[in-house]
């Protein structure tokens, strides 16, 4: 990597990097989720978007965005409430997101706001319960769901 | 040993359809492969057709998963007397190594009645052509040892 | 394009419509439309005869192996993860295996990284291969559907001779594989990259003079590569575009720092180039499986298989047959995995092949959807909904394939 590349990270306010080898992570918070999409794109010029991970903390639900260009993983982590899991879509800076972000909002339940997927369902069946939490929270348990779902 | 001869005419020319309920494909491409030259089930009168009205076997592949449930329970209504089923591989036989995820059936024979399991995870051809031949055995009437 | 309003547009152009299409008059409807009572694979919406929008939904094969892994021990995890997909079984493992291995402090020796690399790449041949003969098949040239896959048979003999098994592998494991080459395997290596190096040599003169393939596949499916490279596809799709990225010689894993694949591109981006340059890659394929089967250094095959991972997040991706394959994998330190996250690279492409299919006839649908190479539930199903006429009906996948022979019988593409 070469210094003026590193050098154009310092550009962002309020984050903190961290570097291992060749996979970067920016940890921001929510709010500025589409300004640090819009900086890697244009400033750093990485249009890939490899995918966005959901995971369940507890408490808090941890969003990371993973990009893949100049031989490095360059990848944002966010953490949401969990009592109210909402964040900004990105799909007005990279339009290939949009599968991603409906997939997390299937699995974990988080509302991606401008995302035109939002309404139904992507990968879950429509016969999954909706008083149930989504399948990868910690709270969601499989022989429930198999059993609601008259499964056998 | 006599043999009626609807029997005969019925295991000589097999039609298969086959559906793929939420499979990983490993049991389709094996399949698919036991029509080819080097295993080549036509000559024994199987083929393929494309519309499950015409079919006398229904091979089934996969976990069934809710939103395949419907599905396949319409396409085996679908399907003329005499028919059969085959489940093909572990997860059509019992759910495999998908067993305990919240999306998959424990077999096909939770949703419709099946004749034949060809058990592996994926059968091989050489399975398949022997899960063939007990279905034939069995529309004939002779008894499966 | 790096200003705000070039990059609003462009989205309004790609994405306008994939769900709340409305075109005047006509009813809107969205991914659960009431009248629509079956959830479908795909549905085509058609003006007169040409295609204006597809929207998918991928439900078909979710089995819940994410949330799986999280009940497994990290070596029943590779049993569980490799079978997501049949046909890119080894590229599922071997991401997933690489992935805990960067977590951890021990190195795999180089005699693995070797194995890896000829598992990959004949499970690459053999998935090209198969790819082809679908081609084939959805074009009605069902006799090189035969021969292919009769000539693919080769290569799944090496498979098995060297791990056991045809399809599900179950070879790679934490930090190697699991046991080592049978004896005199080179010479069977050997015969059958011969033979299958002249076959390629045949079916690339076939695929490029035969008019059935032509027809079908010349200029059909073109998209604009600034357009696409925003919806972010991978593999042989992105490479037709004319971009060099292959994650073999951009992130270098097992041994293809010392073996290097030669990365083919295309610039026309429509399936006639998809077909050169995988039968292209087949090629490199078996060069680089022939060097490494005369340069294989001795040693052993695994260093030590751990129960526990250490604490901690790690990515990794792979070059599957079909593009790149991600995983992600956090461990707390115990035996299980605390969450897995795999981004198959059929989800990436299938943004990019319905925006390739706006302004085609219905015809032209199974030969683009499989120029992605998905799976082979993805063309079970489809709706068809013609907006001139204000009907739909359901149509199969064996129904499409028959409708796609016929139309190009009678008619032909402006």
């Amino acid at each position: 990597m070469s210094e003026v590349w590193i050098s154009k990270f310092y550009e962002l306010k309020d984050v903190k990097i961290s570097k291992e080898k060749n996979r970067i992570m920016i940890e921001t918070s929510p709010d500025k989720i589409v300004e640090t999409c819009r900086f890697i794109t244009t400033k750093l010029g990485i249009h890939h978007l490899v995918t966005i991970t959901g995971i369940d903390e507890g408490e808090k639900i941890c969003i990371i965005y993973h990009f893949w260009g100049q031989h490095n993983f360059v990848n944002i982590l966010v953490r949401i409430e969990k009592t109210n899991p909402r964040i900004n879509s990105i799909t007005n800076v990279v339009p290939g997101a949009i599968f991603y972000e409906a997939e997390v909002h299937d699995m974990l339940g988080v509302i991606f706001e401008g995302n035109s997927l939002m309404e139904g369902r992507l990968l879950l069946p429509d016969t999954y319960p909706s008083d149930l939490p989504p399948p990868l929270r910690k709270e969601a348990n499989p022989e429930e769901i198999r059993r609601r779902m008259g499964l056998e | 040993m006599r043999i009626s001869l609807k029997s005969w005419a019925r295991k000589n020319s097999l039609w298969l359809f086959h559906v793929n309920a939420a499979s990983c494909n490993g049991c389709d491409i094996e399949f698919v492969a036991s029509l080819t030259p080097r295993y080549d089930i036509e000559r024994l009168g199987a083929q393929l057709v494309p519309s499950p009205k015409h079919a006398d076997v229904l091979v089934v592949t996969g976990t069934v998963n809710p939103l395949m449930r419907e599905r396949l329970k319409r396409i085996y209504e679908q399907m003329p007397e005499p028919k059969y089923v085959i489940a093909l591989g572990a997860c059509a036989g019992g759910g495999g190594v998908m067993k305990g995820c919240y999306n998959v059936s424990h077999g096909v024979d939770k949703v419709i009645p099946v004749d034949i399991y060809i058990p592996g995870c994926p059968p091989r051809p050489e399975a398949i052509i022997y899960g063939l031949m007990k279905l034939r055995n069995k529309i004939e009437g002779v008894e499966n040892e | 394009m790096s200003s705000d309003e070039s990059i609003e547009k462009t989205v309004k152009e790609t994405t306008a419509g994939l769900i709340q299409y409305s075109p005047e008059g006509l009813v809107p409807f969205g991914p659960v439309h009431p009248a629509l009572k079956e959830p479908e694979y795909f549905k085509i919406i058609l003006e007169g005869e040409k295609i204006v929008q597809i929207i998918p939904r991928i439900g078909y094969a979710h089995r819940g192996i994410e949330r799986a892994t999280q009940d497994r021990t990290w070596v029943q995890a590779i049993y569980l993860v490799e079978r997501i997909c049949g046909i890119c079984s080894f590229a599922h493992s071997l991401g997933f295996v690489q992935t805990v291995e960067s977590l951890t402090e021990y190195e795999v020796p180089r005699r693995a990284r070797y194995i890896r690399l000829l598992i990959a790449e004949m499970e690459r041949i053999h998935s090209h291969l198969l790819w082809l003969g679908l081609v084939g098949y959805w074009t009605g040239f069902d006799t090189l559907f035969m021969w292919i896959w009769r000539d693919r048979e080769r290569v799944l003999d090496l498979i098995e001779m060297i791990t056991g098994n045809r399809v599900h592998k179950s070879y790679a494991t934490i930090t190697g594989v699991r046991r080592d080459l049978p004896e005199n395997i080179e010479r069977h290596v050997q015969s059958a990259m011969k033979y299958l190096s002249e076959r390629v040599v045949f079916y690339k003169e076939i695929v490029n003079t035969e008019a059935t393939i032509l027809t079908r596949t010349k200029g059909v499916g073109w998209i604009s590569p600034d357009v696409a490279i925003r919806l972010c596809p991978v593999g042989p799709l992105l490479r037709c575009m004319g971009f060099k990225r292959d994650v073999r010689v951009d992130d270098p894993y097992a041994a293809y720092d010392e073996i290097v694949p030669e990365v083919k591109t295309s610039t026309d981006s429509d399936i006639l180039s998809l077909l050169n340059l995988r039968l292209e890659e087949i090629e490199d394929s078996i060069r680089m499986i022939l060097d490494a089967i005369t340069a294989i250094p001795p040693g052993p095959v695994k260093t030590t298989v751990p129960r526990t991972i250490p604490k901690g997040d790690a990515m990794g991706h792979v070059e599957a047959p079909r593009g790149e394959l991600f995983y992600f994998v956090r461990s707390d330190g115990g035996n299980k995995p605390t969450r897995v996250k795999i981004r198959t690279p059929t989800l990436a492409n299938i943004l990019t092949a319905t925006e390739m299919l706006k302004g085609h006839t219905l015809a032209d649908v199974p030969v683009v959807l499989t120029g992605m190479d998905p799976c082979f539930g993805c063309m079970d199903r489809l709706t068809v909904i013609d907006l001139d006429e204000g009907k739909e009906w359901q149509i199969n996948g064996e129904q499409l394939r028959r409708y796609g022979i016929e139309w190009y019988k009678n008619n032909k593409r402006e």
